[in-house]
């Protein structure tokens, strides 16, 4: 058999959602990450944490691609955090080589990916993470969901290894200093983001 | 925020131009993931980053940009449970289990995500390296190397499993 021909094979591997099933799932996640103000529940202005959450879901989604970039970018030794992902369209991570573009210059050490490179794997850290003007490094990108769904904390690092706030799957970043106020809840945060984006999506119907 | 933000026109207009390449999308993304990740939950995701971007009518190139997403975003390995149960509970079906494939994909499966992506793109749908490094943002240099790396250790891995 042709390489051509195991290359057709693959291709046309697993069975097809077809594209409506496709697009209506992908249009609802997007949803999720487009989250407007306006949709509050109260009529009081969101925290500005819970505005980072919301506005900065973007920067979520860039997260994704530059935990894969920045393994294969492959800065174990010595570390050098990402530029925090900015909003223009063509900032994208996810489309763009901006963060590994962004680790090249920012020191010598750090080499170039090439064909070479063994796979990236989940968990496999440490991963750069950027929110606003923040930035650092998490060493799983995979964390473990209770029985709500909801991710655990992840601890953030500096450079130096030193603990500099939390990373929460869809919140994004919690500074230390909100994470241990016996005020805040983390899981409280989540589940009332979740309950406004399916309340907004039901009114879109 | 274009289509995601519920527009009804331009979802309407979107998921035409999404049906219209959904097929060639999801024929790159089968070559393209690895073996444990759904093909259609990599061209979610990828659809689903560029919605909350914008509408697709408002790109060029749609299909390009989304083979790049989905190349970039396949670099992380991430499964998509929750897209994937979005998916189910939108359709009805349940999530597919991943197949076992014979050996002879096994060992295209063991190439690098973008070796993988280079082939197809030259081996079936035919294009000159110089369009394929423009898509994956490379020159074309390192488009050609990673071609032949990949042909090395394709021929390679025959001749290992011949002479076992």
């Amino acid at each position: 058999m042709t390489l051509r021909e195991d290359l057709e094979r693959l291709a046309e591997r697993g069975d097809p959602f077809g594209a409506d099933h496709v697009y209506a799932a992908a249009a609802e996640d997007a949803k999720w990450h487009t989250l407007p103000l306006q949709e509050e529940a109260s009529g009081s202005s969101p925290s500005r944490r819970r505005r980072w959450a919301i506005t900065g879901a973007a920067a979520a989604i860039a997260l994704v691609a530059a935990v894969g970039i920045g393994a294969l970018v492959g800065a174990r030794h010595e570390r050098t955090p990402v530029a925090a992902t900015g909003t223009a369209p063509n900032d994208d991570a996810t489309v763009g080589p901006a963060p590994t573009a962004t680790s090249e210059t920012a020191t010598t050490t750090v080499r170039t990916p090439s064909a070479d490179d063994p796979p990236v794997l989940a968990g496999d850290g440490p991963y750069p993470v950027a929110w606003g003007d923040k930035s650092g490094w998490i060493d799983s990108a995979d964390p473990p969901v209770d029985s709500e769904g909801i991710p655990a904390p992840i601890p953030v690092n500096d450079e130096h290894g030193n603990q500099i706030g939390w990373w929460v799957g869809q919140l994004g970043w919690v500074d230390l200093e909100t994470m241990s106020d016996p005020n805040y809840d983390y899981r409280a945060e989540y589940r009332e983001l979740n309950a406004i984006a399916m309340a907004a999506q039901a009114r879109r119907g | 925020v274009g289509d995601a933000s519920g527009n009804a026109g331009t979802g309407a207009s979107d998921a035409e131009v999404f049906r219209s390449i959904y097929p060639l999308l999801r024929r790159f993304a089968a070559v393209t993931a690895s073996q444990d990740v759904d093909p259609d939950d990599l061209v979610q995701e990828a659809l689903a980053a560029t919605l909350a971007r914008g509408p697709l009518s408002g790109l060029d190139h749609p299909a390009a940009y989304l083979r790049r997403c989905i190349i970039n975003l396949e670099a992380n390995h991430r499964r998509s449970r929750s897209r994937a149960r979005t998916r189910e509970r939108l359709s009805g079906i349940p999530a597919i289990e991943h197949p076992i494939y014979p050996s002879d994909l096994d060992d295209l499966a063991a190439l690098e995500p973008r070796q993988r992506a280079i082939l197809y793109l030259f081996e079936v749908e035919g294009w000159p390296f110089a369009r394929i490094a423009e898509l994956l943002d490379e020159d074309e240099a390192t488009v050609r190397r990673r071609a032949t790396t990949a042909r090395r250790q394709l021929k390679l891995s025959i001749e290992e499993g011949t002479s076992r």
